[in-house]
């Protein structure tokens, strides 16, 4: 089948996760996004591995991609709690000052 | 005169709609026809499904020869992973009436109420289908299936036994873990979707204890794995075929631990007692699944019985030799069968005899005591793995001896737990209470 | 074709995901559909024969981050959200951006076509291939990605204490779920 139907997807995934990213006010929702464009770049590198380009290195560092992004979701989701806990909100537009 | 209110007329919207005026329409004159031509109806759907098996044969065999085996085996599994649900049910219900020294149900079926789970089947099918007006309507639908669909795709990597695989694969001990991973979701939508607070504790939780019992469970279970080096479970089930004492379980007497500390963490995973805070019934109405009813509910239900099973399933395979009988050479589907059967025994004999723990207590439990353990177990079972080879001999002839020490100790607790089981039986009439041996049939 | 049929199954409910993320107003419903997505992913990974990657991905994602993302939706939507949707002209520069994002990328792969053929058996790695991979050609990023977890796992226990307020003369037994 090639890899071209692999690509295409995952731009298609990059850019809806980046959409999601700069058009969402909710943190968490932005955390949503970044997960989209996590995942875009792990599929792209593991269509690589599949159609014979860098052997198994595709797979390996799609595993480090999941582990990187279940490390940063983690760290982001206390920062969240925290600024909840301060204003009670989690629209990232209020969190327009460098005080506190 | 007392004052009955009426009952408020029931609205009917939609594809429900649609059913109840076709029933009432046709059902009566359709009911009766059914009834008069009922030998032939069933002739007529024997000779329809012959057909269709035919032109499956015929067409799509050729194209893909893979449709009929797949398709006759998943059907296989449905009407297993249904046995072993309504079996659990009724099993659950004779093994807590006779640990209370009564007798559960005896009525319905002739032989110890053993149609009770039918009946309880009907009794759901016919309820009326309530949902919250305020639930979130598709997240409250879904979340039955999100439960039990992966508890029953669990069963396409088990093994039953050489050969009696839907799909053997390589990942196949994770692809079970995943599966089991996946049910929290479900847990968690119908805790939300029931806009009650006290689905949604229950759910919160029935998820902190899923996800923080996954650890040790999947720790334990690598223990076993680095023993082995596969996590195909058709190779941890081969690497057993040498009767009781090659078993892995007795291997290590860190794996002996392993099984132990896996037993603990699948009944946490499966929310069974003594950590079956999220569906405690004296304590949050019924958890994550208070405003089920009907059919949703027999959802849940099967679904804890299923996954009940195929965690048993997994220690069976990678601890206690999977199809392989106790006596070398032999392996067979019974076996598996009965040993899982027997682990699913221990999980309700654990659950009506152990008092609930609360969910700080849970969460200790799993953190202080099990997440430490097996990461000791896993660390000490890679070590005896590295010295328990010909380059040390010394440490494998002692190796050796406690392999056998340990097969002894089990040999010691079946024989236990068979002289136990004899003499409940032998003196049945003077342990049970004389209300029951007066009253009721069958004590 | 029947690859084709299979990957058209998978890869249409990660893109309705996305879709519909960015279409609802319901942020439980949206942390569901990311759920979605990862699943259709995993089933991408299984098509292309990364069996333990697929496993890993719903073992970890779904059953971790995923779970944890759903945790915090729930902990931080009971504020009476207002919700607004973009207005007109953001929805529409927001638009034009997103196409020529995706345009540019389509095209650049597209052109950059070399006719790649996919391995003529369905290189199914075994657990132990990564296995070796992991400790002989990535053994640094491994190392790494375990010191980056424990820090992680500290950072976000440290961030997320709970804090016990300071006039409190008696202090206060430990917060509990």
């Amino acid at each position: 089948m090639g890899v071209t139907p692999y690509l295409i997807l995952s731009a298609i995934l990059l850019v809806l996760g980046l959409t999601i990213v700069i058009s969402k006010r909710n943190a968490i929702v932005m955390l949503i996004g970044v997960e989209f464009i996590l995942n875009a770049a792990a599929l792209n590198l593991v269509a690589f591995s599949r159609h014979g380009i860098g052997g198994l290195a595709g797979q390996t560092a799609a595993l480090f991609v999941i582990v990187i992004a279940a490390a940063e979701a983690v760290v982001a989701l206390a920062i969240f709690l925290n600024f909840y806990h301060r204003i009670a909100t989690v629209d990232i537009d209020r969190g327009d000052q460098l005080k506190g | 005169m007392m004052y009955v209110p009426e009952r408020p007329p029931v609205e009917y919207k939609g594809l429900s709609l649609a059913i109840v005026r076709l029933a009432t329409k046709w059902g009566p004159a359709g009911i009766s026809l059914l009834l008069r031509f009922a030998w032939g109806v069933f002739f007529a759907a024997i000779v329809v499904l012959v057909t269709f098996v035919w032109a499956v044969r015929r067409f799509i065999n050729p194209l893909l020869p893979w449709f009929i085996r797949d398709v006759v085996v998943v059907v296989g599994l449905l009407a297993f992973v249904c046995i072993v649900a309504i079996i659990g049910i009724w099993g659950e219900r004779k093994v807590s009436g006779r640990i209370q020294s009564r007798l559960g149900p005896m009525r319905t079926g002739a032989w110890h109420g053993w149609a009770q789970s039918l009946a309880d089947g009907l009794k759901f099918v016919q309820k009326e289908d309530l949902i919250p007006r305020d639930a979130d309507q598709p997240l409250f639908r879904l979340a039955p299936y999100v439960a039990l669909v992966p508890a029953f795709c669990a069963y396409l990597t088990i093994p039953f036994s050489l050969g009696w695989v839907f799909r053997e694969s390589d990942v196949g001990l994770l692809f079970v873990l995943a599966m089991l991973a996946i049910e929290v979701l479900g847990v968690i939508m119908a805790g939300w979707a029931s806009n009650s607070k006290w689905s949604l504790y229950g759910a919160m939780r029935a998820a902190c204890q899923l996800v923080s019992y996954e650890i040790p469970m999947g720790l334990s279970l690598l223990a076993v794995v680095l023993s082995v080096g596969s996590l195909n479970l058709i190779e941890l089930g081969r690497a057993q075929e040498g009767g009781w004492f090659s078993w892995l379980i007795f291997r290590n007497p860190f794996l002996f631990l392993a099984f132990f500390t896996y037993y603990i963490a699948s009944l946490a995973s499966c929310k069974r007692s003594p950590f079956d805070l999220p569906e405690g019934e004296s304590e949050l109405v019924a958890g994550f699944h208070t405003e089920y009813s009907g059919f949703r509910f027999v959802m849940f239900f099967f679904a804890e019985y299923v996954a009940m099973f195929a965690v048993s399933a997994l220690a069976t395979i990678l601890f206690l030799g999977g199809w392989n009988s106790p006596v070398a050479g032999l392996c067979s589907p019974l076996w598996f069968v009965l040993k899982s059967a027997f682990l699913v025994w221990v999980q309700m004999w654990f659950r009506w005899t152990l008092p609930r723990i609360r969910i700080d207590q849970v969460m200790h439990a799993c953190v202080k005591y099990l997440l430490p353990l097996s990461l000791l177990l896993f660390v000490g079972s890679s070590l005896w793995q590295l010295y328990d080879n010909r380059a040390h001999p010394a440490f494998e002839g002692f190796a050796g001896l406690l392999h056998y020490v340990l097969g002894g100790v089990g040999l010691l607790l079946l024989g236990l737990f068979f002289a136990g089981a004899g003499y409940g039986y032998y003196n049945r009439n003077r342990l049970v209470g004389s209300m029951v041996r007066k009253h009721l049939p069958g004590a | 074709m029947l690859e084709r049929l299979i990957f058209v199954l998978f890869a249409l409910p990660a893109v309705v995901a996305g879709v519909a993320i960015l279409l609802s107003t319901n942020i439980v419903r949206m942390a569901f559909w990311l759920i979605t997505m990862l699943i259709s992913v995993a089933g991408l990974y299984f098509l292309m024969g990364a069996y333990f990657l697929g496993v890993v991905q719903i073992l970890v994602y779904v059953g971790g981050v995923a779970v944890l993302l759903v945790f915090g939706v729930m902990l931080t939507s009971r504020q009476l959200a207002p919700k607004l949707r973009p207005g007109p002209v953001e929805t529409l520069w927001l638009a034009t951006v997103s196409a020529i994002l995706l345009l540019g990328l389509v095209l650049s792969i597209l052109r950059a076509h070399t006719g790649m053929e996919p391995l003529p058996v369905p290189v199914a790695n075994s657990p132990a291939d990564i296995g070796h991979s992991l400790m002989g050609d990535f053994l640094g990023p491994f190392e790494l990605a375990s010191v980056l977890l424990l820090v992680a796992m500290l950072g976000a226990a440290y961030l997320a204490r709970p804090k016990v307020p300071v006039q409190n003369p008696q202090g206060s037994k430990g917060g509990a779920v």
